[in-house]
């Protein structure tokens, strides 16, 4: 599973990095970054899927690689 | 079909009831329908319809919504729309981003112990007046490196400007323009000492932008009246809500005391809860189509967020605080292009008054029997007071 936001919908809310710190973290304008190529190991799974919930402009995005 | 025009003047907002009760009170909102016409405005009140508004800001602008609040410059940025309002964020959002909130905490933690200690030792507090009406400002003045002395004259203004600007007004009152002018008088002059000698505030950050980005006088004022408006209140309110809602339950209490590390999730479900802004007013600038009805162009539109929040659509159990739920995604802070600015400070704001409240004070309770009343109708839902009682700290 591979995890990104959609810059075109994200608005700097902040939910996702502090949900999961181990796939996002917040850049100079307190918007996200996934952190390396977005790649979710297993045991992050669970808070991958919190984000995409979690995420008020439904801008995190989940996908099989 | 629901019925989309409320025509018999049964539905007024004033008359949610809303005093003792907000799940009674979004309800009342809620059951008109999920888009509505009544009583002069439009209602947009599920979570799928405020979304919509918030993420199309072409066709609910923001620069004609505020008008109520009385200010002759156009209030930076929760006024405007694209393509103006982008280039304002780019340079807001870093100021006040998490990262600049961080190096904030140290200060903020010691504010509070000083205004929590002055009334922790008493045994009793009006959580309003002692504590939630003066920290926002202190945060403020703080982030603009103004004198913590000017705070009580702010609030005074603040205050008033608030309480007398409805939410949906056409035209400010004269004395509300009045009091406008006075706090844009004392703004000015800060502003003008800032130019002569800066600091490491936000304020002289902003002041110090030159070239093409330089922000004109009109501009720095306009966007230091709005966060004025914007950040002091809704915080105060908030702080409110929070220790009401610990206060009267005593598990979530005990369960907060006891892990302080749930202090994020506490703010979250009682933000999506109790959203202290709970109404964004936009004006459509075309004939609009949402959730299959349609809004003629030129309208005033209420976005609901405080109902969005207890959309059961989009939230198990929507009315009741579950720290188990609280990554779900609310409102509260808005949402789309104009997400609160400043909602990264509100958070941790919030946050350290939760914990730095019971360090000193982890037992208390209503002081009085019955929930406190909150202010409506109000432009800013708040507590008018929090009366609690707990054991004193001895005196160090």
């Amino acid at each position: 599973l591979k995890i990104s936001t959609d810059p075109a919908r994200c608005a700097g809310h902040g939910r996702c990095y502090v949900i999961v710190p181990e796939l996002f973290v917040d850049d100079e304008h307190g918007f996200s970054e996934v952190l390396s190529d977005g790649e979710v190991v297993s045991e992050h799974q669970g808070a991958a899927n919190a984000t995409v919930v979690g995420c008020p402009e439904h801008a995190v995005v989940l996908h099989d690689t | 079909m629901t019925v989309t025009t409320v025509e018999d003047g049964s539905f007024r907002l004033q008359d949610a009831p809303m005093t003792r009760d907000r799940t009674a009170g979004w309800a009342y909102v809620r059951g008109y329908g999920e888009v509505f016409e009544a009583d002069g405005a439009w209602y947009l009140t599920s979570a799928d319809v405020v979304q919509y508004a918030q993420q199309h800001p072409e066709l609910f602008s923001s620069a004609r919504a505020f008008d109520s609040l009385g200010s002759p410059l156009p209030l930076i940025p929760i006024a405007m729309d694209p393509p103006d309002h982008v280039g304002y964020r780019r340079v807001l959002d870093p100021m006040l981003a998490p990262r600049v909130v961080n190096a904030m905490e140290e200060e903020l933690r010691r504010q509070l112990g000083v205004l929590i200690d002055a009334f922790a030792t008493r045994g009793s507090c009006d959580v309003v007046a002692d504590f939630a009406r003066l920290y926002p400002t202190q945060v403020f003045l703080t982030l603009f490196g103004l004198p913590l002395e000017d705070r009580d004259r702010f609030i005074e203004w603040a205050e008033f400007i608030i309480e007398h600007a409805g939410v949906a007004a056409a035209e400010p009152s004269e004395e509300v323009a009045t009091v406008a002018g006075e706090l844009f008088g004392y703004l000015q002059a800060c502003v003008e000492a800032k130019r002569r000698s800066p600091g490491p505030d936000m304020l002289s950050r902003i002041l110090a932008i030159t070239g093409e980005g330089a922000w004109s006088n009109e501009e720095i004022l306009g966007l230091c009246f709005l966060l004025t408006l914007a950040g002091l209140d809704t915080v105060t309110a908030e702080i409110g809500f929070v220790l009401f809602h610990l206060a009267k339950d005593a598990d979530l209490r005990h369960r907060g005391v006891a892990d302080p590390g749930l202090g994020a999730a506490l703010v979250e479900e009682i933000v999506r809860l109790e959203p202290p802004a709970p109404i964004q007013p936009r004006v459509t600038t075309t004939d609009v189509e949402v959730g299959g009805v349609r809004i003629p162009a030129g309208k005033l539109v209420n976005v609901v967020v405080a109902t969005a929040n207890r959309d059961p659509a989009r939230f198990a159990s929507p009315d009741v605080i579950d720290l188990d739920a609280s990554d779900r995604g609310h409102f509260g802070f808005g949402g789309g292009i104009h997400r609160c600015l400043g909602s990264h400070l509100a958070r941790r704001e919030l946050r350290l008054a939760i914990e730095e409240f019971h360090k000193r004070i982890p037992d208390y309770e209503l002081a009085e029997h019955g929930d406190p009343e909150v202010v409506w109708p109000s432009g800013t839902l708040h507590l008018r007071e929090l009366p609690l009682v707990f054991t004193a700290t001895s005196a160090t």
